[in-house]
């Protein structure tokens, strides 16, 4: 089966899983996990950070990341479609006890004007609730991989500094943006606050996130995670594997960046789907089945039955991502059981 | 492999892994759990289910977060009350995760 869904549903290989094997670990809620000292401490060199706390997921990550930051009612600005909002506003309603006020960008990237205006379009009176946090997210998974750039980061970096502001990223997917722009990871780190970085996407690890930041804020993280039940004792048998993969598995994401072209390329050629513009920016690609006489759920199954797995984004869109378990060859079988579907079933005149 | 140079009797959570155990860790089967496909962990949770009786189970990091969840799953509102005895782990260890759960800790004072 060629599982598209994601880019983590990577397995841990032959040699990843003897790195486990021989993982010296102890317990982490003592400090003593020797492998979690070691990718903390490699973090802290590559992204050049103060401090860096392993934790179980990209989301309690990017909770503890706000938690650490702002108060209960404060109120997080970030854009609709990033993950905190599109995925998790559950948590951060309902754990985070914040409040997130969400723009609806034209194009994924929120500006300082378009902060600036969400910050102006309530009373702010002390009373109320108060801005307190931007958070963005490189590269965008809800707006098809697409990687923010820089400059604009720079500017929201000084734009909420003078505002009294924090801002987070959440870089889930912060190394697919990096193999493409070449920008060093910690000039990525060094414009935001904190910082998140996911082991088990583009990367491969089987588990964990990394948050990071200045160790004030990191300590603070590190006291919520056990809150949130996130301490575990033997976790050093993941951070060396963690560790094994972002020392060994950066440069090769490459490789699905250019698999993923070749993949668009192909579909392109299927003139009945409607390819979302953005696709290809990385390692993801999004088209509209509307022209179809299929539904998603049919679309999906009829894949299925011929050995393709995709993900159904929103009603009529269906997502594809390449990750390092997919070979060439199955992105030349991806695009013909694609075209099979689309010819034999799908076309409304047919 | 971790060397042991001191006895260490400070908890039963640092005890270390033998290499049988890391045998059967590297040869697990795994898939992604987030959409319920490990077969590993579900092995697991049957397995569970069969010894405790219980129709349902959830594998999770660590035992705090199994209480809290608990808790929470109990007790729907904030300012609910759950009865502890007074040395109880959550009560002793754990008092933070009362700003987590929203619930009243009741004391029962067994001595």
């Amino acid at each position: 089966m060629i599982d598209l869904r994601s880019d983590t549903v990577t397995l841990p290989d032959k040699s990843m899983r003897k790195i486990i094997f021989s993982a010296e670990v102890g317990d982490d809620a003592y400090g003593e996990d020797k492998s979690v000292n070691i990718l903390q401490d490699y973090c802290k060199e590559l992204f050049q950070v103060e401090d860096a706390l392993f934790v179980t997921s990209g989301m309690l990550s990017n909770r503890l990341a706000i938690m650490s930051q702002v108060e209960k009612g404060d109120e997080v600005i970030t854009e609709y479609n990033y993950h905190i909002n599109f995925f998790d506003s559950a948590a951060f309603a309902s754990i985070c006890n914040v409040v997130l006020n969400t723009i609806q960008t034209k194009n994924g990237i929120i500006t300082c004007s378009d902060v600036k205006q969400v910050i102006d379009s309530k009373p702010r009176y002390y009373y109320f609730s108060q801005p307190k946090l931007v958070s963005i997210e490189n590269t965008i998974n809800g707006w098809v991989g697409k990687i923010f750039p820089i400059h604009e980061i720079k500017k929201l970096r000084l734009f909420t500094k003078e505002s009294n502001m924090s801002i987070h990223l959440d870089g889930a997917r912060i190394f697919n943006a990096h193999v493409e722009t070449n920008i060093p990871l910690a000039e990525y780190a060094q414009q935001v606050d904190t910082m998140s970085i996911c082991l088990s996407k583009g990367l491969g690890s089987p588990y964990g996130s990394v948050l990071m930041g200045k160790k004030e804020i990191i300590d603070k993280a590190r006291r919520y995670r056990v809150w949130l039940g996130g301490g575990v004792h033997q976790v050093g048998f993941n951070a060396k594997a963690a560790y094994h993969a972002i020392k060994n598995n950066i440069d090769r994401i490459k490789i699905d960046h250019e698999n993923t072209q070749v993949l668009l390329d192909k579909l392109k050629k299927i003139e009945e789907l409607i390819i979302n513009p953005l696709s290809g920016s990385t390692n993801m690609i999004q088209f509209d089945i509307s022209n179809l006489k299929l539904s998603s759920d049919e679309f999906l199954e009829h894949c299925k039955e011929l050995g393709l797995l995709l993900f159904p984004w929103l009603p009529n869109i269906i997502r594809a991502v390449v990750h390092k378990d997919i070979s060439s060859s199955e992105i030349t079988l991806t695009a013909q059981i694609i075209k099979k579907v689309v010819e034999s079933l799908g076309r409304k005149n047919g | 492999m971790k060397q042991k140079f001191k006895i260490d009797l400070f908890s039963d959570t640092n005890c270390s892994i033998s290499k049988g155990m890391r045998e059967y860790m590297c040869n697990a089967e795994v898939g992604n759990e987030v959409a319920g496909e490990d077969p590993t962990v579900n092995l697991l949770l049957e397995k569970i289910c069969y010894l405790t009786g219980k129709e349902d189970a959830v594998f999770l990091p660590s035992g705090s977060m199994c209480n809290i969840l608990a808790f929470r799953s109990w007790c729907k509102r904030s300012g609910d009350g759950i009865i502890f005895e007074k040395t109880a782990h959550p009560v002793l260890k754990n008092k933070t995760i009362w700003q987590i759960s929203k619930k009243l800790m009741m004391l029962l004072n067994l001595s």
